[in-house]
């Protein structure tokens, strides 16, 4: 199958020269911009760093592995029991939000692989929320959550009646969903259009044998739909995963307007790195947080490597 | 396809030029003129930021004309990092707006030049209020660093038409006891004023910038505290603390406040308080001026409530009736080269008359002593209050780790807030000593690092 | 044997169709909301959004003044809307709206006059309230929400206009005929004060401005009296010049009554009715009567004394009557008197004009002003850019964005073309690099890149920190490896053949690329480079910590209207719109490629 062939093999020309000419600044920018700030980020993590010695920066006082000692296990500091949360907040974000938006995004492709009139007007006013930026989305809800005069209450209590008094959603543990709706809201669209134009490659010859068969639509989308778009959602899958763990915008922006700090139910782990790194100046321990994220997603991204070559071979 | 080419190297060449245009512009404007340029960073302390301080400076250009002032502002959510990371790094302004619990720590990281001299010149300590001038130096060291520039001090408002209504008055809130017993009384009258349903009291929940100094009072006044008094040690963790606490809690978990409240900032309080919806709010001398300004500059004179309410002290805890008091203080970068030219500025700024013109704009009170003196701080006699309160106000302790500590409690007392929502069987002292045990351990470990 | 459907096929496969189309719909109405809903609540009063109002809530109608003659009672209010009434019947007549800030009537025998601070000055025909003739107002370039006070006054042949604004010291004078700007009056008043209001007299035009009243002979065109009133006055303005005779002069303001000694120019009596603003007033034997939200003030002009302050008659009137619950108002006081023969006019604030007779202590007849028109209040779009510098922070953004977009596809075409096209040595490696760099939290690179600028500034003394190079450099880095990912997608779409062909044609490299992959490639290049805007535009952390006030994008700004010391929701959802706006249409402009460019990796490898 094409759709399969993620890498692209057609190279054709053995003459090197040209390429690394063509390859060259995006090389020097990348060891400058990516490369020797990463390292440094590292070797930051193994030191103090806060207000007092950050004007010495690398020359700060080494602490080796106290930093992650703190982090991952001393009982008695206060960064491990707020880390606990925003882990537990991050995994069900991330989950909820990428199952949401790959679920939403195939429900809605599906219904705009079917022909009708003004498909692909539909097709764009979907694609709006994804044209909104991160900082308005993250604005816009934290407004309209708003317990008494946020219109979603007022809409679902006042309107519809669906519930018997209004909710909190921007206090309490509903934050969790204050920021999974609109994240997925946000980006939803993107894996719908990816899954779209995956669909519209599969051949309607193969619906036809399955037909044949005495297969229904249910499990015909089981059957064809779904295994042969694998490729495609599995990389939705990948980058709804990177960017979800390292979400940072909808949150800052829905809650930075007062202490700035999401509540227990709200906090992930990049507002977490950012509060430890800015509010608190304590950039080692920020440092460390990052790199065992690092680390973790690493793992992930190795774990979801795997199953995409099975995949890719299965096809 | 060359038409592609074309276009892209016009608009190149267009947003180079846009670009070195406007690099060689500024840079031409710092050599050509012998003016100097004063930049000057502050946060939004009234509705109009820039042009207010501006207004203010009028008076400042007529006798420098050679000095320029290039005034930015910033907002309170963005700016600790801000100046933290302009301390750092070199792009920093000449003069710096900083909160009155931020000079110490900013100050510890060497940042801030020695203003000792200068303000020894225009009088020292005994230009500027006692309660206040302990904010210009690092607490126990003799170098001044920061400015007082206005004070922002806390007090009641209440409504005198919910009062009059409910017999109450004026010194049946002066204790703890009798504030609790008036708002238990205005409860259960279910007052019904002007259309509007009227709760007890309003208190701004946890997205708020003012999650600590909403308590702080309340801890104080119950003999508690944040630190101990050598500010070495936490004292969080003591029963007077927990007492305060349990007190401004109960006023919520007796159903005085509405829930929706806690989800609510100081800002979004006000405007309720202004729209009738409570019979008492604690707030700055700001909302004073909102509710004695029309609304076409912005305040609220219009209103129902704007002729009906008063304003007292906090009430009398146990241990005391402080009230809040921060502020903001004017420092300047160690990297400043224009040293002179920016205390010039400052010391304009902490002379009477600017004093009293910036608190008129910005409703905060002066720094200044003499500014007192002005007419303007006893005519109403509701402004009077706070010039009382200034007397008893309480600071946090200028120490360098205070910077620190204080996000570290607006996070515990946030989450506080969400506790307290979601308690079904009230929030009582157990709770609350498990929340302080949780928040001195975080504060000590600050403290520890920062021996 | 065939089983009897309930259905035909045709219906079954009908109401599918439909309900298909109706899930569609809710779908489509729940995903776009939210933008809608943005744009609703831009164009909303701040104090409706604070308060939960879901619509858009009627203008207050509080009665301004009253005007009678044998044809009609005639009633202003300060919507800008003039009704009138058939004196006998107490029916509605005739009613003319001209939507407005600030508005002030004037009249004289066939017209009348209403002025306002945005929309300008219209002519209305006194019979038929038709509006004969509309201008814009003088002065532009204001934050319509500060302006104060409006006032017109109508003399034989002009008109004079002036709006109370620091900053702004002219009254204008328009012909009465035809309101065509006349010429204007420059006033020395200093540079930070302004007009409060201006009243006109037998020929003498009186100026209160925030310090000093001023007087001005119309006939010599020249100032005749200016005088300090210094501390003793409350800057409000003049409301009525009430008499000058014998040297004396009685000025009604919106805080009392002012005795000025001509001779002296000073300030000798003052009487004021309490803290609340004055409104509306008229003479009756040799008595002033003032309404004021507490009630009617009964002063005797001679003697300077109040005889009477009538605030428990007007709270009696109150209470008995009705009003109308969905106004949308805090108040419901007083507003206005009018002597109407041997009877009183009285206006309220929820539009409500009562009959009373002097002496009763009820009024006999009520009735209700029309309803108010609905705010739609398009002047936050005017207004957010002078609240806070918007118009900077997008400038700003739009420099960072588009620069970052250019300077990431350059990069990114040729890094691209150059992985897909040449196996050359480490490409392997280039590509993972190019992924794994997607890996890494951004928030890892912020301290050292920090650190690293102002090492770079030690060094050689150019600031990067808060310039916009240093965030255009950041950017582009960032945004270069996934360009890469998308373009080298699309560019294996190229089919190798036509670039053979160009080989065959003695094309070198280089050449190849320029003049046959390139071309191919725009739409991938165009998607890719506005998916790069779109996420330049939207970057918040790095813009947080390495811009400073001069160089801040929107997210940063954007936060400036809620705060600790104002809570504009409307301002800030207006800026949310134009945040989203220009996305918005540069997306639909092009979104045929954007979907074609991003898609192509997902359709073939």
């Amino acid at each position: 199958m094409a759709i399969a062939n993620q890498r692209p093999r057609n190279y054709y020309y053995k003459k090197y020269r040209i390429a690394y000419a063509f390859i060259a600044p995006t090389l020097i920018g990348m060891i400058v911009m990516h490369f020797i700030p990463i390292l440094q980020g590292i070797y930051m993590s193994f030191l103090s760093l806060n207000n007092y010695t950050l004007s010495q920066y690398l020359g700060a006082p080494m602490v080796w592995f106290q930093n992650y000692y703190d982090v991952l296990l001393n009982p008695s500091s206060p960064i491990r029991i707020g880390l606990l949360q925003s882990v537990r907040n991050t995994i069900i974000y991330t989950v909820l939000v990428t199952t949401g938006q790959i679920g939403l995004g195939m429900i809605v492709a599906l219904m705009l692989n079917l022909e009708f009139p003004g498909r692909s007007f539909v097709r764009t006013l979907f694609l709006f929320s994804w044209i909104v930026p991160t900082y308005v989305t993250g604005i816009l809800w934290g407004f309209m959550w708003q317990q008494s005069i946020g219109i979603i209450n007022i809409i679902l209590v006042d309107w519809l009646h669906l519930l018997p008094t209004k909710p909190f959603w921007l206090v309490g543990p509903n934050t969790i969903w204050a920021i999974i709706v609109p994240t997925i809201w946000r980006y939803w669209p993107m894996s719908m259009i990816m899954l779209l134009a995956g669909l519209q490659n599969i051949s309607a010859e193969l619906y036809d044998a399955v037909k044949i068969d005495g297969a229904n639509r249910w499990t015909s989308f089981w059957k064809i739909t779904w295994p042969l778009l694998r490729p495609v959602w599995m990389i939705q899958v990948l980058f709804g995963m990177i960017y979800n763990v390292y979400s940072f915008n909808i949150v800052i922006m829905m809650f930075g307007n007062g202490a700035g700090f999401p509540g227990e139910w709200g906090d992930l782990m990049m507002t977490n790195i950012f509060r430890n790194s800015f509010m608190r100046w304590d950039f080692g321990v920020g440092a460390a947080t990052s790199v065992i994220l690092l680390m973790f997603m690493i793992m992930a991204v190795n774990i979801w490597f795997r199953f995409y070559k099975k995949a890719e071979e299965s096809v | 396809m060359n038409k592609w080419i074309r276009y892209g190297i016009l608009a190149l060449s267009l947003m180079t030029f846009l670009v070195f245009s406007g690099c060689s512009k500024a840079s031409k404007e710092g050599a050509s003129s012998k003016t100097t340029e004063v930049t000057l960073w502050v946060m939004p302390n009234s509705l109009e930021p820039v042009n207010d301080l501006e207004k203010v400076l009028e008076g400042f250009h007529k006798t420098h004309p050679n000095i320029k002032i290039k005034i930015t502002s910033l907002d309170w959510g963005a700016a600790w990092v801000r100046i933290t990371t302009a301390a750092v790094s070199g792009d920093a302004p000449d003069i710096v707006q900083l909160g009155t619990t931020w000079v110490a720590a900013i100050s510890s990281m060497g940042a801030l030049s020695d203003l000792t001299t200068q303000v020894n010149k225009i009088g020292g300590a005994s230009h500027f209020l006692p309660s206040i001038w302990k904010t210009s130096s690092i607490e126990g060291s003799n170098k001044i660093t920061a400015i007082p520039w206005f004070v922002d001090a806390r007090a009641m408002y209440y409504r005198t038409d919910v009062f009059n209504k409910l017999g109450l008055t004026k010194s049946d809130i002066s204790t703890w006891a009798g504030f609790q017993a008036a708002l238990d009384k205005i409860n259960k009258a279910n007052l019904m004023i002007d259309g509007k349903k009227v709760a007890p009291l309003g208190i701004p929940g946890k997205n708020d910038w003012n999650v600590v100094h909403n308590l702080a009072p309340w801890i104080w006044n119950a003999g508690g505290d944040f630190l101990s008094a050598d500010y070495k040690k936490s004292s969080l963790n003591t029963p007077e603390t927990a007492q305060g606490l349990a007190y401004y809690i109960s006023l919520v978990t007796k159903g005085y406040v509405t829930r929706a409240c806690l989800e609510k900032n100081t800002a979004q309080i006000e405007n309720d308080f202004n729209n009738g919806t409570f019979a008492v709010i604690f707030d700055g001398s700001n909302e004073l001026r909102g509710l004695t300004t029309s609304p076409e500059q912005g305040g609220a004179e219009d209103t129902y409530v704007a002729k009906r309410f008063d304003i007292a002290p906090y009430p009398q805890g146990p241990k005391g009736k402080s009230t809040f008091m921060g502020g903001s203080n004017l420092a300047i970068f160690k990297g400043s080269k224009n040293k002179e030219a920016a205390w010039e500025v400052i010391k304009y700024l902490t002379s009477k008359e600017p004093q009293v013109e910036y608190c008129k704009r910005s409703g905060f009170m002066p720094s200044v002593v003499e500014a007192f003196d002005d007419p303007y701080f006893s005519e109403d006699s509701r402004r009077a209050i706070y010039k009382e309160a200034v007397k008893d106000g309480r600071a946090y302790p200028s120490v360098p780790s205070w910077g620190l500590i204080e996000p570290i409690l607006a996070r515990r007392f946030g989450i506080m807030w969400d506790y307290v929502l979601e308690a079904k069987d009230g929030f009582g002292l157990t709770e609350i000593n498990k929340l302080l045990g949780l928040a001195d351990k975080e504060v000590v470990s600050i403290l520890e690092k920062n021996k | 044997m065939i089983q009897k459907r309930w259905l035909t096929y045709y219906q079954a496969e009908r109401i599918k169709k439909l309900g298909f189309i109706a899930f569609m719909l809710v779908l489509l109405v729940i995903n776009c909301f939210p933008i809608f809903w943005m744009a609703f609540s831009s164009l909303k009063n701040n104090n409706d959004i604070l308060s939960g109002n879901v619509g858009f809530s009627r203008v207050q109608k509080d009665v301004y003044s009253f005007f009678t003659d044998k044809n009609g009672i005639y009633v202003f209010s300060i919507d800008g809307s003039i009704s009138k009434y058939d004196p006998n019947t107490k029916k509605l007549l005739a009613n003319a709206t001209v939507k407005g800030q600030n508005v002030n009537y004037a009249k004289d025998s066939s017209f009348f006059y209403l002025a306002n601070s945005n929309t300008g000055i219209a002519k209305i025909d006194r019979n038929s309230l038709k509006v004969i003739k509309k201008i814009p107002p003088p002065v532009k370039g204001f934050d319509t929400n500060k302006f104060g006070n409006v006032s017109i006054e109508a003399s034989d042949n002009n008109l004079y206009y002036s709006v109370e604004m620091a900053g702004i010291r002219n009254v204008y004078v328009y012909g009465k005929k035809d309101l065509k700007l006349k010429r204007i009056i420059q006033l020395p008043i200093n540079e930070e004060g302004m007009i409060r209001s201006i009243f006109l007299k037998e020929g003498q035009l009186f100026i209160g401005t925030d310090t000093s009243l001023l007087q001005l002979d119309l006939s010599k065109d020249k100032i005749v009296r200016q005088i300090d009133l210094g501390k003793d006055y409350y800057p409000s303005g003049i409301e009525k010049v009430v008499s000058i005779e014998d040297n004396t002069l009685q000025m009604l303001t919106q805080y009392g009554l002012f005795v000025i000694d001509l001779s002296s120019q000073k300030v000798t009596q003052k009487l004021t009715f309490g803290m609340n603003r004055f409104d509306d007033g008229f003479v009756k034997d040799g008595n002033l009567w003032v309404a004021n939200p507490d009630g009617i003030t009964i002063i005797d002009v001679k003697k300077n004394k109040i005889i009477s302050q009538q605030g428990g008659l007007i709270r009696e009137l109150k209470d008995g009557i009705k009003i109308d619950p969905h106004a949308g108002y805090t108040s419901n006081e007083v507003s206005s008197v009018a002597l109407y023969g041997n009877e009183l006019l009285l206006g309220a604030s929820y539009g409500r004009v009562s009959f009373l007779r002097i002496g009763e202590k009820a009024p006999y007849l009520d009735f209700q002003l029309p309803k108010g028109y609905r705010l739609v209040k398009w002047s936050n779009y005017n207004d957010l850019w002078k609240n806070i510098d918007f118009g900077l922070y997008l400038r700003n953004s739009i420099i960072i964005s588009g620069f970052t977009m250019l300077f990431a596809m350059i990069l990114a075409t040729f890094a691209a073309y150059a992985l897909v096209r040449y196996n050359f040595k480490g490409n392997r490696e280039f590509g993972i690099a190019i992924l794994s760099t997607q890996m890494i939290p951004q928030i890892m690179y912020l301290i050292p890149l920090f650190i690293m600028f102002k090492w770079v500034t030690d060094v050689t003394g150019v600031q990067i920190k808060g310039t916009f190079t240093g965030l255009i450099f950041i950017y582009t880095a960032f945004f270069v490896p996934f360009s890469i990912w998308i373009l080298r997608s699309f560019f294996a779409t190229i089919p190798v053949e036509l670039e053979e062909s160009a080989r065959i044609d003695g094309c070198n490299g280089f050449q190849v690329f320029w003049k046959v992959s390139l071309p191919l490639a725009v739409p991938g290049i165009i998607a890719t480079g506005i998916y790069v805007f779109l996420s330049a535009w939207d970057e918040l952390m790095f813009a947080w910590v390495l811009t400073n006030g001069q160089t801040m994008t929107i997210p940063i700004g954007i936060r400036l209207f809620v705060g600790n010391f104002q809570n504009r929701y409307d301002l800030m959802m207006a800026a949310a719109t134009v945040a989203t706006v220009p996305v918005l249409v540069l997306f639909f402009l092009l979104q045929k490629h954007i979907v074609k460019g991003l898609t192509a990796g997902a359709v073939k490898g």
